[in-house]
């Protein structure tokens, strides 16, 4: 069962449309939502949660229609805002449980079910502190933690790391991961960082000015067409570049001792064709594996 | 952290976990070998539990603004001032018992039969500003504080309509106020009841406890709609308490200075019941009218007949000019909060 879809979607601020048209399936799994900015990724992920209303169009989330059945799929759902966001004169541990709260936990539930939320976010030394005294990586923690108390089936993460140092960000993408794979929950993470997309996602959906402009499996998206593989030799060697010419192979890139060659369709043994060359050419090849593009190769393509 | 850093709510809260094993392999406690295992689960698990109705949950929001009100020293301080002017009618008819019916007549100057009314009436009339200053506190901060933090997104994106949000936020200005309304007049009808029982005190006022109820949620009613409909429009508490508090006093000044512009005159008819709209066409003057009318006393004002130190007893205001007055103020707060709660600042255009 998709987890979110939207079909023939419009949403409008005003007159100026942000969504148009748009038709696209959220399947189970960790998904990434790229685009630019203002590629209508905030505003998909505000009218799934109810906070804006289509102006034509149907948007369902869990199988629930989001006109009509906004409050049960906000019990299953959790977001952790880009904005900073928290309640004012709180700690961690009253706020997480709060949060529970509001959703609909028993006040003796929420409690100790933040108390193991924040542990499993990195915030069990600091539960008590007020939230206005956290750091940047601790607030985004605890956005994540608010959003993860009452167990939702669907987490909409909006920029997960923005703000953060590398070492914060490579923190909350283990934790992001780790959340998306193997716990039963949903994830969307609508970034336009890519390579944060590309370390906790499975799918990607691409927007560009409020439509969808390329989804599919990171794998899939990131395969190349045709026969392309990626060779790595001991040292650059324009003899061997001019040897593998000769099998008819092209060349794509040339970056120090490492080559992108391409071959048509019909060429069924590349490897072969290298170690020829480097035979010939009396190269030494120490890599040779299919060439994949970059994430960052797959979204200037969609958005060009 | 210290134990006494820690809330009262975690009455019952897990322990936090212990770390995990620092290094080497991690299995059961007592195994040979002496491996450490952590004493509590620290992976995620998923939430089985119960997720209640949503038919509470404003309340929810209210308890938690009533939480943070009275955490605050400062909040009881006001309170106990408060309960200043219940404290002062107290002790001037304890006078009054010890010292006879002039003296009743001399201070409280009321007609025999409403004297407690009267009494109560006043002492509500001294306490009015004190509870314009804890709504104050408590109102101004309530939706302002949540739009300065983006809170509203995590309100919203739980399962809470605005109209949960609203009446939480409204509901805790308005049980906080409304508690520091009643506390006093409560001890002072307790006292009353226990000293005056035998002098027909309920007898004389049987009605009145359910007038005391009355004014204390009308009270607490005007000032939580007029706060929170005034911290929704802000961006900060310091922001929505300076329009709030601006707007009780401006309205103040003006309908003083009104009254006294025209005082004279009533003052040579002695018709002061005329000017009586006029002196309380502010926000505290509506409020007292109402009280006025429920309390149904009249009061001594300097003036009339063309003395001025001789006293005339003033009825209260017309009662459905007030009323429309601070059904106004009550209805235009709450609308003006409904319509600014926003998840997302929507710019149109």
């Amino acid at each position: 069962m998709p987890v979110a879809s939207a079909n023939d979607l419009t949403v409008k601020y005003g007159r100026k449309p942000a969504v148009t048209g748009l038709t696209v399936t959220i399947p189970e799994g960790s998904v990434g939502l790229l685009g630019p900015n203002g590629a209508g990724k905030t505003t998909l992920i505000k009218t799934w949660l109810g906070f804006l209303r289509p102006y034509s169009g149907s948007a369902s989330v869990l199988g629930m229609s989001v006109a009509q059945e906004g409050l049960r799929i906000r019990r299953h759902i959790g977001l952790m805002p880009e904005q900073d966001c928290h309640i004012p004169g709180m700690n961690a541990v009253s706020y997480v449980s709060y949060a529970g709260e509001l959703a609909g936990m028993p006040a003796n539930h929420a409690m100790r079910r933040a108390h193991e939320v924040l542990e499993y976010c990195g915030l069990g030394e600091a539960r008590y502190r007020q939230i206005e005294t956290y750091s940047t990586g601790m607030r985004q923690r605890i956005k994540l933690a608010q959003a993860l108390v009452h167990g939702p089936r669907l987490l909409f993460l909006d920029e997960p790391t923005n703000g953060l140092d590398p070492e914060g960000r490579t923190d909350m993408l283990r934790l992001v991961r780790d959340i998306s794979h193997g716990k039963d929950i949903n994830v969307v993470v609508c970034s336009h960082l890519l390579p944060d997309v590309e370390d906790t996602c499975d799918r990607v959906i691409v927007m560009r000015s409020g439509q969808l402009v390329a989804e599919g499996t990171v794998a899939a998206l990131r395969r190349t067409g045709g026969v392309q593989v990626d060779v790595e030799l001991r040292e650059p060697s324009p003899r061997f570049l001019e040897a593998i010419a000769l099998t008819g192979a092209r060349v794509i890139s040339v970056l120090g001792s490492r080559c992108r060659l391409a071959w048509s369709e019909q060429t069924t043994d590349p490897a072969t064709r290298v170690f020829e060359a480097a035979a010939a050419s009396e190269a030494q090849v120490r890599a040779l594996k299919p060439a994949l593009r970059s994430l960052e190769d797959v979204f200037m393509e969609a958005i060009a | 952290m210290t134990n006494g850093d820690r809330s009262p709510r975690d009455a019952g809260a897990t322990p936090p976990a212990a770390d995990p094993a620092p290094n080497g392999p991690v299995g059961p406690i007592g195994q040979a070998g002496g491996v450490i295992s952590p004493i509590a689960d620290l992976s995620y698990r998923h939430y089985d539990g119960t997720l209640k109705t949503r038919a509470v949950r404003w309340w929810i929001v209210a308890l938690a603004g009533i939480r943070q009100a009275i955490r605050k020293w400062w909040f009881w301080l006001l309170v106990l001032v408060s309960m200043g002017p219940y404290a002062f009618m107290g002790l001037l008819l304890f006078l009054q018992s010890r010292f006879g019916s002039e003296f009743q007549q001399a201070v409280f100057g009321a007609p025999k039969g409403s004297k407690y009314a009267t009494v109560f009436f006043q002492a509500y009339d001294q306490q009015l500003f004190w509870l314009m200053v804890i709504g104050l506190t408590v109102g101004a901060a309530s939706i302002a504080a949540d739009n300065r933090s983006n809170a509203l997104q995590v309100y919203l994106a739980k399962p809470l309509t605005k109209t949960d949000y609203l009446l939480g936020k409204w509901m805790g200005v308005f049980t906080v106020v409304f508690v520091a309304a009643i506390l006093p007049a409560m001890l002072l009808f307790t006292y009353c009841l226990l000293s005056y029982w035998s002098e027909g005190f309920l007898k004389q006022e049987p009605w009145l406890f359910v007038k005391i109820v009355g004014v204390s949620a009308m009270t607490a009613a005007g000032y939580s709609s007029l706060f929170v409909g005034v911290s929704a429009w802000c961006r900060s508490a310091m922001m929505a308490g300076a329009f709030s508090a601006g707007a009780y006093f401006a309205t103040g000044i003006v309908s003083g200075i009104l009254w006294m512009a025209i005082y004279f005159r009533f003052f040579r008819t002695g018709d002061l019941a005329a000017g009586a709209l006029v002196q309380n066409a502010s926000i505290s003057g509506v409020m007292k009218s109402v009280a006025w009318n429920i309390y149904d006393v009249t009061i001594r004002a300097p003036g009339g007949s063309g003395r001025m130190f001789a006293n005339t007893q003033v009825p209260p205001p017309e009662l459905w000019v007030m009323l429309t007055a601070y059904f106004a103020l009550v209805v235009g707060g709450v609308v003006a909060a409904r319509v600014r709660i926003r998840a997302v600042e929507v710019v149109s255009g």
